[in-house]
């Protein structure tokens, strides 16, 4: 067998998974206070569809199996495993999209300010070009994966580069929910935030690492 | 804008405590070892027990320690706050103490691991985005109540007072105890001019 698929669960994918279950709930019991106006097509709570998009999706992914690559491989395993590499680096990253897209137009419609509108902007257009950076890549790595070794060091670059841009929309995002007053918006804020800024510096420990062993 | 008459701040502090104790179950060594942080050092202690690696340990240790403790102060205040014993007027200094003592805690933790392997590398770093989230919030709220960074109407929260703007004839500039002009000694006194060469000694 030279493509693998395995599961193996252990404490830190559970505590992440514990973490955005969390997370989510919080922002379907948001979605929840608010008070519907009516139950036309125009009023849809697009929080609560995107909460119980993001809980279910982040429930699931925890049993997804993962996936290696052997040496002797034939070019149909690898263009299984590049697509399977393809869809999970993707599908989350679209539903935060989706989810800014949302942020956006809720902001918007309470803002007070253009000045608040700058967090949901940033976060759309940070996320928009790393989704468009990890595809990129991903694809060149389908494509001719003899030049993976070459680029690595420009992937770890432009990762850091490219999610630093949505890092600072969302540090925005969190300091609107304080001013914005839920006590739920702003645990779901706090909580992607940080999720985020973690992801952040550990691929920043991870880069540093890389680039002091050079392996 | 809603709920006008609650503050619900309490949930920043919450939130930064919840991080503070769960650094405890997340190994923020990539690459390196299994397990959390105090798992890791006992492992490697076990493993390459030494002196010299035994400041790695200790420091570890007291980052860790100092992380959960400031941590349950941080969510113990935010409970309360939460529950409306205490408003965040009264929390503000414990909280801004805690917050600094991980962030200390976790960047001295960083300066050993440059000094000993030659790179920076921040540590249980959920505990630093925590207590930087609290800190932040926690400056952000001053500023906001002061009407200084968004223009919005002002949102008098639970347990603030503002002070009332004194009147303007008893403004001074500072309360000179002698004359700007002829260096009279003015004992304490409020003058408005110097009772010697009538030189004004008020704002207005």
């Amino acid at each position: 067998m030279t493509l693998t698929f395995y599961w193996e669960p252990d404490l830190v994918s559970i505590v992440f998974t514990a973490l955005s279950i969390i997370k989510y709930v919080t922002l379907i019991l948001f979605a929840n206070s608010r008070k519907k106006v009516g139950i036309r097509s125009k009023n849809i709570n697009f929080f609560l569809v995107m909460g119980i998009i993001l809980l279910t999706y982040s429930a699931i992914s925890f049993f997804f199996p993962g996936v290696r690559l052997h040496f002797p491989y034939s070019g149909f395993e690898d263009i299984i495993f590049h697509t399977i590499v393809f869809i999970y680096d993707s599908v989350p990253i679209i539903f935060e999209i989706f989810l800014g897209v949302v942020l956006l137009f809720y902001i918007s419609k309470y803002q007070r300010t253009k000045k608040s509108l700058l967090g949901p902007i940033l976060f759309l257009v940070g996320i928009t070009t790393f989704l468009i950076f990890i595809l990129g890549i991903d694809i060149l790595w389908a494509i001719d994966s003899s030049i993976y070794s070459s680029i690595y060091e420009l992937y770890l670059i432009g990762y850091l580069v490219t999610l630093f841009i949505p890092v600072l929309g969302f540090f925005f995002i969190f300091l609107y929910s304080i001013h914005h007053n839920n006590a739920f918006f702003i645990m779901f804020c706090a909580l992607f935030f940080a999720s985020l800024l973690g992801h952040f510096i550990y691929r920043i420990n991870f880069t540093t690492y890389y680039f002091r062993f050079n392996w | 804008m809603e709920n006008e008459d609650k503050n619900n701040f309490y949930v920043v502090p919450l939130i930064g405590g919840i991080l503070c104790l769960i650094t405890f179950f997340i190994p923020d060594m990539p690459l390196m070892f299994p397990g959390s942080v105090l798992i890791a050092m006992i492992f490697n202690f076990m493993i390459f027990a030494s002196f010299s690696e035994l400041i790695f340990i200790i420091f570890g240790l007291i980052t860790v320690i100092s992380e959960v403790v400031c941590g349950c102060v941080m969510l113990y205040s935010a409970i309360k706050m939460g529950l409306g014993k205490t408003t965040l007027k009264e929390q503000k200094m414990k909280l801004m103490i805690f917050s600094w003592l991980v962030i200390g805690a976790t960047l001295m933790m960083s300066i050993t691991f440059l000094f000993g392997l030659g790179f920076f590398m921040l540590l249980n770093r959920y505990g630093f985005i925590g207590s930087l989230m609290t800190l932040i919030g926690i400056y952000y709220f001053q500023r906001m109540t002061k009407r200084g960074t968004i223009s919005s109407p002002v949102v008098i929260h639970e347990g603030e007072r503002f002070k009332p703007i004194p009147p303007k004839e008893k403004v001074f500039y500072t309360n000179p105890k002698f004359c700007t002009n002829c260096g009279f000694n003015l004992k304490g006194g409020q003058f408005k001019f110097c009772p010697e060469c009538g030189n004004q000694l008020t704002s207005e």
